[in-house]
């Protein structure tokens, strides 16, 4: 199983009305359930371990379409 | 502004190196106390100060070695490939030169056989001045 799969899966389970009312912001997401909804990446995750402990959660910004990370340099083996 | 310059002989060999101390984030550091476990020791290693990653970047295993669990998972571009996702992890970074911590979501992909083991993004310049002074051959960052 992929890392943090179910909590993906939650996250565009509920994206539709996520955008409806928190485009922008950040969701705490931890196996089927939304946990929380932040204005900061950091808010949401200090958030997580201070609900869940130091367990696996995900924290994703609420989007329509993803930017993916960019990398230039050939350092990375992927 | 706490500042650290790096002289480096071979500057454009090698790029803006740096030595990190890496720890987990704050908040994660106190989950582990509240929980009874013990902190983990910080991971040394070499890191490269890159302006062409959008963000930072651990090799495989380092978030392991301090016990950390994934807190989200992005998509990354490479030079040689897209669409790929990795785990992210919350981590404060220690640059011993210039006695700063910073704290940030750094994911991990795999960079064996590479003289650093970490970049250090534009997410983390983004609270930075980066130098880079070529003709006297050393950098300075400041925080």
């Amino acid at each position: 199983m992929e890392v943090l799969e179910a909590e993906i899966e939650t996250y565009y389970k509920h994206q539709k009305e996520l955008l409806a009312t928190d485009k922008g912001r950040y969701v705490l997401i931890h196996g089927t359930e939304v946990a929380g909804r932040f204005e900061s990446k950091a808010d949401a995750i200090a958030a997580g371990y201070e609900k869940f402990g130091n367990e696996p959660f995900l924290v994703k910004q609420v989007l329509e379409v993803e930017t993916p990370l960019n990398f230039t340099s050939h350092l990375l083996r992927v | 502004m706490p500042t650290f310059v790096v002289q480096l002989p071979n500057l454009v060999q090698l790029g803006p190196v740096v030595d990190v101390m890496i720890v987990p984030g704050r908040a994660a550091a106190e989950a582990m106390q509240r929980s009874g476990e013990m902190l983990p020791k910080p991971v040394q290693v070499v890191a490269l100060i890159d302006t062409g990653a959008t963000g930072t970047v651990l090799q495989t295993g380092v978030a392991a070695s301090l016990n950390l669990k994934p807190v989200g998972r992005v998509q990354i571009t490479t030079a040689s490939s897209a669409g790929l996702e990795c785990p992210e992890f919350s981590v404060q970074l220690l640059f011993p030169a210039a006695r700063v911590a910073v704290e940030v979501a750094a994911i991990e992909a795999p960079m064996q056989g590479q003289p650093v083991q970490m970049l250090i993004g534009r997410d983390v310049l983004a609270g930075a001045v980066l130098v880079y002074n070529g003709v006297a051959s050393h950098y300075s960052l400041s925080f």
